[in-house]
């Protein structure tokens, strides 16, 4: 009985580091488990790699400090693999930090592949408004931009003479944790005009997002798992791939946590002392 | 020696945090509001930018603009009980809008699109032989849409063959659910995995220990310094 | 009078231009029509700059008034208010394109964020291991769900048994699919008729709290 006390009653910080030293412990010494593809994110990689060389994509760049670790390794391995392409790539985002955190992970790809601002990319600002923005910069992106995130004038980019609204536009990808503005994509994008749409989704709407594969959404690539996947898949392995031991390990301890909760329940039920 | 100050802030930052795992401390609480105070004043600052450019900047170009920048002023009398009513306006505009674009696709995306995703044939073949993990998920499929839907059947009372039904549904949602929580699991791990590499991965990691002991001496020792009235 | 200002014209609004929103995209219209609709659009995104002061007014309001008040850890408060202004002060004297801002921003908003969002995982794991207890099959059936799913998720999975990724995939794509096309079928019909009731006038909750006499 003092046994079964002492499990249902470990002390929190003695619960935490553990966690702790579970996350920690393979970053020091990894592990090297190999990592298998997921349908969904070799069916999104795949319809970048079919897609022809030079299509424009408008890439809604929802990133926070709560997701830049989860997707920001995907969205970078997407990006090489875009530029790789010579796609045409712009960045938006309804979310205030999306556009800084653009410039701070994309600028430096697009030095690697020697892509041109203004030419092959552009960083187009913040949009508020939700699904009302999505559906105004699909019907006209001069509309609710009149310059980019760096103050120049819309018509003084050379990509954005080519590029108006949905029209021009090959593929739609989303990034981000927002509930209702990955649905929001397909219903304004892929429903109103037949856009093809990639999610790159936070862990939480990942299930949410699944029913809409692969009908409406041609690939999700899901969190920090999906972005190691993606490094995997463009052969740049980097922040993702690096955490996947850290992500088995803790992962392990988690079900532990859940088999030490329910035996003891069991055990204390059976010596008919129900709690 | 050259220091590197946004290294050293990001580990002060992250033990800070971290010590909240084992107890709430002055640190991390002064941290925390840091933290708060400044993301309110980016999101207000980006936002006020905005504004500026495409509603202000472009009034010479554009003078309808004066509805929406009169609109978005009108939203601020919310903060004021005797004229809220003012802000009514504003939010009729917007909600009309929000519900206008966003009902009009919701049944092909979420019904028709879904529904036809779900028409599955019951009987799979594949080169010729039967398909039983494919026949079998298909069935699941049917069942689990049905049932889960005929739950929300509020109309009826639910006995007999729709009792059943909406059990089946229940434990399907079950299923779902346990999904949905492994993969928030996974988010939130992700995070933390982020947390750490930034404090262990070098260079950053030297900087880890001196501010580990700091913290620790400033948190778990509060009173002995003076950061906190000892409680009577 | 004042009850056809405060709530009969805003609710006339809300259903004439909803309704407008609706039939632009389900009939051929000239481009002209089309236009007002896309004008509408870009305007509300104007208005959502606009509105996030209101936020920032009830934050600084609730701190305000906590350290006037002395109350709690007003301390605290200080901290958040001088904090706010950190960003529009480094704005106005540097620039929003500055390279400061833009450190200030990697300090502030990414470290220090990124630190912040790194904690909730351990809120997490003291509600696992106490709150997930199987009573029932249904919570058995949670658990299980989400075990096989986490060992499809961890290379691990893989490790202790090589069909644990593909029951894992089979559980995501299968019974979860199912699960949740079931609820957005289902929720869809509750949006409609919210979204019909607020445009006829019978949900008027989005007009922010009617008075006695309003009702």
């Amino acid at each position: 009985m003092d046994l079964i006390k002492k499990l249902q009653n470990i002390p929190m910080p003695v619960i935490n580091l553990i966690m702790i030293a579970s996350i920690a412990i393979p970053l020091v010494i990894p592990l090297g488990l190999p990592i298998k593809i997921d349908p969904m994110t070799r069916a999104a990689y795949n319809t970048i790699q079919n897609m022809p060389e030079g299509s424009v994509v408008i890439f809604d760049y929802g990133m926070t400090a709560s997701y830049i670790i989860e997707m920001g390794p995907a969205c970078n391995s997407m990006t090489a693999q875009m530029f790789e392409k010579d796609f045409k790539i712009l960045f938006f985002s309804g979310d205030a930090q999306g556009p800084v955190f653009a410039e701070n992970e994309i600028s430096p790809i697009a030095e690697e592949f020697k892509k041109t601002y203004g030419v092959d990319w552009v960083i187009l600002g913040f949009a508020p408004g939700g699904e009302v923005a999505i559906t105004a910069i699909l019907a006209d992106i001069k509309n609710v931009f009149s310059e980019d995130f760096y103050g120049t004038p819309i018509d003084n980019l050379p990509l954005m003479e080519v590029v108006q609204n949905h029209e021009q536009i090959d593929l739609a990808i989303y990034t981000g944790g927002g509930g209702d503005r990955l649905p929001a994509w397909v219903r304004q994008a892929n429903t109103a005009y037949g856009t093809t749409v990639i999610f790159i989704p936070a862990g939480g709407m990942i299930a949410y997002a699944t029913p809409y594969y692969p009908n409406q959404a041609a690939g999700i690539v899901g969190s920090l798992r999906g972005s190691a996947e993606y490094e995997l898949l463009t052969r740049r392995p980097g922040a993702a791939i690096s955490g996947m031991d850290s992500l088995s390990l803790s992962f392990l301890y988690l079900m532990f946590l859940v088999i030490l909760c329910n035996i003891s329940v069991i055990i204390s039920f059976i010596k008919g002392g129900k709690k | 020696m050259i220091i590197n100050w946004v290294e050293i802030l990001g580990v002060f930052f992250g033990m800070a945090i971290l010590s909240f795992s084992f107890k709430d401390n002055p640190i991390y609480k002064f941290v925390e509001s840091l933290y708060l105070g400044s993301a309110a004043g980016y999101v207000l600052i980006m936002n006020l930018n905005r504004a500026y450019t495409e509603g202000f900047l472009s009034l010479s170009k554009d003078p309808l603009l004066l509805i929406p920048i009169l609109l978005g002023i009108m939203m601020y009398a919310r903060l004021f009980k005797q004229i809220s009513w003012v802000s009514r306006y504003p939010l009729a505009f917007l909600t009309a809008l929000g519900i206008g674009v966003s009902t009009r696709t919701l049944i092909e995306t979420d019904v028709l699109k879904q529904i036809s995703s779900s028409a599955l044939p019951l009987i799979v073949f594949n080169q010729g032989s039967f398909d039983i993990i494919k026949t079998f998920s298909n069935l699941i499929i049917i069942i689990s849409v049905s049932t889960v839907v005929s739950y929300f059947l509020y109309s009826r009372e639910q006995k007999g063959i729709l009792k059943t039904s909406t059990n089946i549904g229940l434990s399907f949602m079950m299923i779902g659910f346990g999904t949905a929580v492994a993969t928030s699991l996974l988010s939130r791990v992700s995070k933390t995995i982020g947390l750490l590499q930034t404090l262990i991965i070098v260079p950053s990691g030297i900087y880890m220990v001196p501010i580990m002991i700091v913290i620790l001496i400033l948190s778990v020792f509060p009173e002995k310094i003076g950061l906190k009235k000892k409680s009577q | 009078m004042s009850l056809i200002i405060k709530r009969n014209i805003p609710m006339i609004i809300t259903f004439i231009l909803g309704l407008f929103m609706t039939f632009v995209y389900f009939f051929e219209v000239p481009s002209s029509i089309t236009n007002i609709e896309n004008t509408f659009n870009g305007w509300a995104t104007i208005i959502g700059a606009l509105v996030a002061g209101i936020g920032i007014i009830v934050l600084l309001r609730y701190n305000i008034r906590r350290i006037q008040r002395r109350r709690g850890d007003w301390i605290y408060s200080i901290i958040t208010v001088v904090s706010i202004f950190i960003f529009p002060v480094i704005s106005l004297v540097y620039g929003m394109k500055s390279s400061t801002f833009n450190l200030w921003f990697t300090i502030l908003n990414r470290n220090l964020g990124v630190a912040v969002y790194g904690i909730v995982l351990f809120a997490l794991t003291g509600g696992v291991y106490r709150a997930f207890r199987v009573r029932n099959i249904n919570s058995f059936l949670l658990i299980l769900s989400c075990f096989l799913v986490m060992l499809q998720i961890a290379p691990i999975g893989e490790a202790i048994w090589s069909g644990f990724p593909s029951i894992g995939n089979w559980m995501l794509e299968i019974p979860n699919t199912g699960a949740f096309r079931g609820l957005m079928i289902a929720s869809v019909f509750g949006t409609l008729a919210v979204a019909f009731r607020t445009l006829i006038g019978y949900e008027r909750g989005y007009l922010g709290g009617l008075g006695e006499e309003e009702k």
